[in-house]
Order: C-alpha cells, then sequence, then structure tokens
C-alpha cells in the first residue's frame, strides 16, 4: 500500500494558478523546483490549485518550460527569445517563486544586454528617471573616469 | 504630471535592489562602477558588490601605473561591511620586454585585501616580467576562509618562477592552481607541497620546477580527486612523479607531452579517468612513451588530443618491436579523441582517419580477444570537436581494416 501511494505522488499533479487566471496543471516533480511553491505544499499538503498572485499566465509558462528544459545547451539560448520587459518580469517571478537557477541565467542575460552600454541608454530603455544634478553626475564621472572609459557610444 | 508615467513604469527599479545588485555581479566591476551614475538609488549599490572582477585585455600594456590606481580606488571605496566572496585580477595585456619595469605592489595589496577581508575565492593570473621584485604576503598562505587559489605568476621572458612557501596554512582549501612556481624539496629528497591541505580536492600544476637537489615531485594527499599537471616548455625539471593520493579518480597531463614517466598507481584504487590534453611539442622519449601506454592499459576512461595520439600512432608505426609488445586496454570503456577545431578541411580530416583507424586497429585487436573470453563490454569510442557533434563508434569501419 505504501508502495503504490508513492508511485502515486511521483506523477501526482498540482494545479497553479496565475495572476490572471490562467491554470497550469504541472507535476510534482517540476512544481517542487519553485521554492516557494514547495514551502506552501509543505504547510498546507491537501491543496491541489496554489494560486501564484504575482506572476502572469504567459510567464509563468515559460518558467514552467524552462524547468522542464533546463541544460547548459537550453540556457544558452533561452534569454535570446525574451525582450527586456519579458526578462525583468520573468525575473521577478524567478525571484518570488525562488528558483535560484533561473535567477542565475536571467540576471546574466540582463546584465550582458545592458553592460558597458552608455547611461543615457540604460536609462532609456528601463525608464529610469535620472533624479541626479548635473553637478552630482559630473562629479561622479570625474571620480570615476577610469570607469568610462570605452563605453559604447550607444 | 507624473500619472502619465504610470503606464511606462521604471521596469528596472521594480526589480527589488538585491535582484539589481545580483545582476550587476555578472559584470566586470569596471562596468558596473558605471551604473552608480544612472539614479540615485544606483549611486552606491556597486559598492555593495561580493565579488570584485578586474579583467583587462589591452593590446599594447602602458598602464600600469593607471591600473594600480583603478584597482586602489575600487578596493578602497568599496563597503568594507560587505562580505567579499571573491576577486579575480585577470590581466591579459602582452607585456613587451622594452617596457621598463615598474616597482608595483598591487598584486601584493590585492592578495592582502583578499585574506583581510575573509575573501574565499582569490584569482590572480597575469605576466610579471615587468615587476620588479615581486614579493607573495604570507597572509595569502596563512588564510582561514580560501576555498579556492588560482595564482599564475607568469615571466615570460626570463622563464623565471617564484618560490612556493614551503609551510602554509590554507586549512579549508579545496581547489589550487599553480602556474610559475618552484617548490622547496623536503628532508625527503622529494618535493612534497600539499600534504598539509586537508581539504583539497583539485589541483592543477602548470609550469612549475623544482629545486635542483629534488629527485621528484610527490603528490600527496588524502582527499585529492582531480589531479592536473603540465609544462609549456621542454626546460621543466620535474623527472619523477610520484602520487600518493588514495582518492585520486582523474588525472589530466598538459601543456606538451609528459617528460616524466607514468608514475605508479596500483595503490590508487579509485584512479579511472586520464586525459591527455597536449597541444603542443612533437616529441616523447621512447622509455616514457611506453610506461605511459602501460598505464593507458589500465585506464577506464581516456581521452587524447588529437595532437598526442598522432604522436604515440607515429612512434608506434616506426618501431615495430615496440607494436609487438603492446599491453592489452582490458580496462577501456570509453575513447575520447579531440580534434582541433580550426584544422578541419577535408583533406586534414582524412589524413586524421588514417591515423584514428591505425591506432583504433591497435585497440581493438586487444579489444576483441578480451571480449571472446568475457562476453560483452560496452566501451564507447567517441571523436569529438568543438565545431562538430560527437561521432560515436565506428566499429563497424574498424571490422573492415580488421
Amino acid at each position: 500500500m505504501a508502495e503504490e501511494k508513492s508511485q502515486a505522488s511521483s506523477s501526482k499533479m498540482l494545479t497553479l494558478k496565475a495572476s490572471d487566471g490562467v491554470l497550469f496543471e504541472v507535476e510534482l516533480n517540476i512544481a517542487k523546483e519553485m521554492k516557494t511553491v514547495q514551502a506552501y505544499i509543505d504547510d498546507c499538503e491537501d491543496i491541489e490549485t496554489i494560486p501564484i498572485p504575482n506572476v502572469l499566465g504567459k510567464h509563468l509558462a515559460i518558467v514552467i518550460e524552462y524547468i522542464k528544459k533546463t541544460n547548459e545547451e537550453y540556457d544558452a539560448e533561452f534569454e535570446k527569445q525574451w525582450n527586456m520587459d519579458d526578462l525583468q518580469l520573468l525575473l521577478l517571478a524567478a525571484n518570488y517563486l525562488n528558483i535560484s537557477g533561473l535567477q542565475e541565467c536571467l540576471c546574466k542575460a540582463i546584465a550582458k544586454r545592458i553592460e558597458n552600454k552608455s547611461p543615457e541608454y540604460v536609462r532609456k530603455v528601463f525608464n529610469i528617471e535620472n533624479d541626479h544634478s548635473p553637478e552630482e553626475e559630473a562629479k561622479l564621472r570625474k571620480e570615476y573616469k577610469w570607469a568610462f572609459e570605452g563605453v559604447d557610444k550607444d | 504630471m507624473k500619472r502619465q508615467k504610470k503606464s511606462e513604469t521604471d521596469r528596472l527599479s521594480d526589480l527589488p535592489d538585491h535582484l539589481l545588485l545580483h545582476i550587476i555581479e555578472f559584470m566586470i566591476t569596471k562596468y558596473a562602477v558605471q551604473t552608480c551614475v544612472l539614479s540615485k538609488r544606483w549611486k552606491n549599490l556597486w559598492k555593495s558588490l561580493t565579488n570584485i572582477k578586474l579583467l583587462y585585455h589591452f593590446d599594447r600594456y602602458n598602464g600600469d601605473i593607471l591600473v594600480n590606481k583603478i584597482v586602489s580606488h575600487i578596493l578602497s571605496s568599496r563597503d568594507n561591511f560587505v562580505p567579499l566572496h571573491s576577486i579575480s585580477y585577470v590581466n591579459g595585456c602582452r607585456i613587451w620586454h622594452d617596457v621598463f619595469p615598474f616597482k608595483t605592489n598591487i598584486l601584493a595589496e590585492i592578495m592582502e585585501y583578499a585574506a583581510s577581508h575573509n575573501v574565499q575565492q582569490l584569482e590572480i593570473d597575469t605576466q610579471t616580467d615587468h615587476i620588479r621584485n615581486l614579493e607573495l604576503p604570507p597572509s595569502i598562505f596563512n588564510c582561514d576562509s580560501l576555498t579556492s587559489l588560482t595564482l599564475s605568476l607568469r615571466d615570460v621572458y626570463k622563464s623565471n618562477t617564484k618560490m612556493f612557501p614551503k609551510s602554509f596554512n590554507l586549512p579549508a582549501l579545496k581547489t589550487l592552481k599553480l602556474v610559475c612556481f618552484t617548490f622547496f624539496t623536503g628532508d625527503n629528497g622529494y618535493a612534497e607541497p600539499f600534504s598539509t591541505c586537508n581539504m583539497l580536492s583539485k589541483l592543477v600544476i602548470y609550469t612549475c620546477n623544482l629545486q635542483d637537489d629534488a629527485q621528484g615531485l610527490c603528490i600527496s594527499n588524502s582527499k585529492l580527486s582531480n589531479l592536473a599537471i603540465g609544462t609549456s616548455n621542454s626546460h621543466s625539471n620535474i623527472h619523477k612523479l610520484i602520487l600518493s593520493t588514495p582518492k585520486l579518480t582523474s588525472l589530466t597531463i598538459d601543456g606538451i607531452p609528459p617528460i616524466f614517466p607514468a608514475p605508479s598507481t596500483c595503490n590508487l584504487t579509485l584512479f579511472e579517468e586520464l586525459k591527455f590534453d597536449c597541444l603542443d611539442g612533437d616529441t616523447m622519449g621512447e622509455d616514457i612513451f611506453i610506461s605511459w601506454l602501460h598505464l593507458l592499459a589500465k585506464i577506464k576512461i581516456i581521452t587524447l588530443s588529437f595532437k598526442i595520439l598522432k604522436l604515440m600512432v607515429n612512434i608506434l608505426k616506426n618501431n615495430s618491436s615496440m607494436r609487438a609488445q603492446l599491453p592489452s586496454f582490458v580496462k577501456l570503456k570509453s575513447l575520447k579523441v579531440e580534434a582541433y577545431p580550426w584544422k578541419c578541411d577535408e583533406r586534414i580530416r582524412e589524413m586524421h582517419a588514417h591515423h584514428l583507424f591505425f591506432f583504433f586497429f591497435i585497440f581493438f585487436f586487444f579489444n576483441v580477444n578480451y571480449d571472446a573470453n568475457n562476453g560483452a563490454s560496452s566501451s564507447t569510442i567517441a571523436i569529438s570537436s568543438p565545431s562538430k557533434p560527437s561521432v560515436q563508434n565506428p566499429k563497424p569501419i574498424i571490422k573492415d581494416i580488421f
């Protein structure tokens, strides 16, 4: 009897409900890669549908696919499909769901896209408001002059 | 007025500080510092970096003083209360011999900073011809926190090496890579530098030397599982290697083909993998070659660079008595040959293929005997090159020749 139960639990399905109501049926071992979900299951064993209030359906789908397929090759190609907005939302999702591998992959990808670009470029891409006064910015640029040599003229 | 901005939310700022920091951790420190001008929120973020990455790749090196200032500036600006996990200083500049030698202590400064800030991983990899009187601070060799240490201090023009300290205390060290060091000779007439590193599991020694009076190099360590040893120049004076490493599973030889005979492995019960990553050099002493061939015959997993395979086949081709006394490769489970990425045109591949067939012929001549006596053994042969996927098991081709 115990054997049957453990066999059943390895293929047990769980339902995840994204913030926009989209439902995903996933195997337990896939869901457990999301440490947040794991903690939820630990707290309430009988739960069948777990709400994921911070993540849109479209991003949850991508996250689940990542967990299923992740390996060196997949990770190298993974980030190329997404634009900057999606990368950031995926990173927020990975952070909320506590999936460290995906978080590393996404942080690395975002870093590659913004490194050594001019501050003007990075601010434009992310809509960062520049609240430095011109004097403050000039002072910083002077203090760290060596950091700004050879910047992409984007 | 601010209302219209709602729809174009400041996306990157939606990410909490710790994620922003995690993102810039992947940049070299120079780029991470640039983010200080993005906004007030970003001004001091880089100072909490736990990994400092200093990479230099100028074409012509003339900025040693500048590099000193940059590194000093980074170390002094960062937040001292934030624990520092790793420092990496990799200077890939080619320093020409007409550069006036500096007295620079940036390397000593980095090492002392690492030791005093309980760094776990330290990597220093640079040419050192231009540094006069480089002294390595003892603090880095007596550091409780270090788990990984790489010191590659290369004098390219003078072939000088640095003396590796006679005694040191790195109790947490798991990975050690040393390039261009000389080891002291111990009381037993051998250089035996690593017996006190109780946690060491991976060791790489490259282009290192012994003192003139040493009989050989003895690697004696209770936990070591991975060893790589090699040299880029034939003037290395390591002529004998002794392994007293009961947990050793894998040995890699790189650089030029080995100038010392194969070590005895009878006490190494876990030893199963031998890799030859040799990409340079065209000769190997005959006796030395025979000793390594006998060792290869006992190995389960073999990886050969194409260069060493070619060398071995050439030696065997010209030496019929050696061929007659070939050992049986009874333990072989996996053989991988790594071809060069840049030698991929048809003509060269064909030439390589002939050598390969000859070599496989040798292997299978003995393997087939073994198969007949002991039933099926699942050996895999793979030829791989970075640009092509592996070709598995070309047995049918071998049978044609056989």
